[in-house]
């Protein structure tokens, strides 16, 4: 068993500090929703007030689908919408030198000469990953995340429709990076592992921020039905991107060492867990999520593995508004 | 000290720039109109004040000349009050003088003495509400009558005393009263009012 991570919670002014209801936009074929309070007090953690899956298949524009998840919603919190894998578009990019109000437009212009298609088109967001402090003289990067300008105005829209207004639109990699920032260790590097039915997602964070992601498209029906040996070899495959990962880490990043591997609950227990913790040199634990959240409100998540592994990444996104400090 | 670490929202630069947009239009739109009404409030105040100042200054001034009024009234009431009083204290004078004229018309001429002395000594005696209509003197100035009306039998009686109190350096005394109701009072009232004619002799 880890040992807890003593935080305090750390509430920014003029945010919103009550907490979030958010809607995940999977590709899956069961959206999803859960509502978050935030931690005020040091030692609390972040209550988590409602969860919701809508059963069976369905789409999450259908608007029935939507009301009926969100009657199961606290509609006092801001509503948070995190976008399918598939919507959008995240990259590493050089930083340019230019000032924190023109990196959008000299983003927009770096992006149109390598022809990343018409960018009038996308909205855009970026993030810096932070080395000025531990490599100041490397070349500075950041991530930037691209999106359909019409995708998102439509999809908006229809939620405008039965009274959804989401105030934030937020990405999966960010939702999983708050998870792994809530469970670091001073000084570590983190590698937060999770499956979902299309595949394997590895963030590595440091100090609470995003230096690395990965994605193995790895459709959970053929792990599923795979023969023993071909599940070995799956997991091999899993395994290797994660060590290939480390060494990147450990290359471009040799201030935030990865001697850790956290594997969150997947949907189905296929054995990924079981293998990394028998073939990885490193440290492989698995994710629980009562060390990150108070769950004693919602006794169905904190029983089933499987709906931990479906409202992880709204979990995360809904962390947004609080800041762990390590002590 | 871990740095802040930073959150994405697509969001931010399709609505949230104009939801803030908005809100600072609606707010400024609300802080003009709230200064509008306001100011509307004020003013519609200040006109109701300046009306109501209007109003009690017309008030006051209508007061005071219906004061001034009055007091002019009061006035001329005690100026009334106060000649009547004055004529009722003369009138006895006027009467002794005219009684005095006549008893000279009637006297003996180069015998002036002999009636001047009682007739100085009734000139001193004023009786409100007492007036005299005949003085006679006779005998030499040795004999006085006196007849008149008053207001009530009282005031004869103390003119009486006082006459003789006059009349007693003169060895003269007047031992006779007959009084009876004024006649022509009691005529006009149709009853007892108190006023008498005497003779005193």
């Amino acid at each position: 068993m880890a040992p807890e991570v003593s935080t305090v919670v750390r509430m920014k002014f003029g945010v919103n500090n009550k907490g979030w209801t958010v809607i995940d936009c999977s590709d899956g074929p069961s959206p999803c929703a859960v509502s978050l309070k935030t931690a005020v007090r040091a030692g609390e953690r972040p209550q988590v007030l409602a969860v919701a899956e809508q059963a069976g298949p369905g789409s999450d524009s259908d608007a029935a689908a939507l009301r009926d998840l969100m009657g199961q919603m606290d509609r006092s919190l801001p509503v948070l919408m995190t976008l399918a894998r598939t919507q959008y578009r995240l990259r590493v990019m050089p930083e340019p030198a230019v000032p924190q109000r023109e990196m959008l437009a000299s983003l927009r212009w770096s992006l149109s000469t390598e022809g990343d298609g018409p960018l009038d088109d996308i909205d855009l967001a970026w993030m810096r990953i932070p080395t000025e402090d531990q490599l100041p003289s490397r070349p500075r990067q950041l991530y930037a995340v691209m999106i359909a300008k019409a995708w998102l105005t439509a999809r908006l829209g229809a939620w405008r429709q039965v009274g959804v207004r989401p105030k934030v639109v937020d990405i999966r990699e960010t939702a999983l990076r708050n998870i792994a920032g809530a469970l670091e260790r001073p000084g570590e590097g983190l590698a937060l592992i999770s499956a979902d039915t299309e595949g394997v997602g590895m963030v590595f964070t440091h100090q609470g921020s995003l230096y690395l992601d990965r994605y193995i498209e790895q459709p959970l029906a053929e792990l599923r039905a795979a023969d023993p040996e071909t599940r070995v070899r799956l997991h091999e495959r899993i395994a290797l991107q994660l060590l290939r990962s480390i060494d990147v880490i450990g290359r471009s990043y040799p201030f935030m060492p990865v001697t850790r591997v956290v594997v969150a609950p997947a949907p189905e227990a296929l054995g990924l867990l079981e293998y990394l913790s028998a073939h990885l040199p490193l440290t492989v634990e698995p994710l629980d999520l009562n060390q990150v959240f108070d769950l004693t409100h919602v006794p169905a998540l904190a029983q089933s593995p499987a709906l931990q592994a479906r409202c992880l990444v709204p979990l995360g996104a809904a962390l947004r508004s609080s800041t762990k400090v390590l002590q | 000290m871990r740095a802040p670490v930073t959150h994405i929202n697509l969001l931010q630069r399709t609505a949230a720039v104009h939801t803030v947009s908005w809100a600072l239009v609606i707010l400024l739109s609300l802080t003009v109109i709230g200064t509008v009404v306001h100011g509307s409030r004020l003013r519609s105040q200040a006109h109701e004040a300046i009306r109501q100042r209007d109003d009690v200054a017309q008030q006051l001034k209508q007061l005071q000349s219906r004061m001034a009024i009055q007091t002019g009234e009061q006035a001329k009431s005690a100026a009334a009050l106060a000649l009547r009083k004055e004529a009722d204290v003369l009138q006895p004078q006027a009467q002794v003088a005219q009684a005095l004229i006549d008893a000279v018309r009637n006297a003996d001429g180069g015998r002036t003495d002999e009636f001047a002395r009682p007739l100085a000594a009734m000139t001193g005696l004023n009786e409100p509400g007492l007036w005299l209509t005949a003085l006679t003197v006779s005998a030499g100035g040795k004999r006085l009558e006196l007849q008149g009306e008053a207001s009530n039998g009282a005031s004869v009686l103390r003119f009486a005393r006082r006459a003789n109190e006059s009349l007693q350096p003169l060895t003269m005394r007047l031992d006779s009263l007959e009084l009876q109701p004024a006649a022509a009072a009691a005529a006009a009232s149709g009853a007892g009012t108190g006023a008498v004619s005497f003779h005193l002799h």
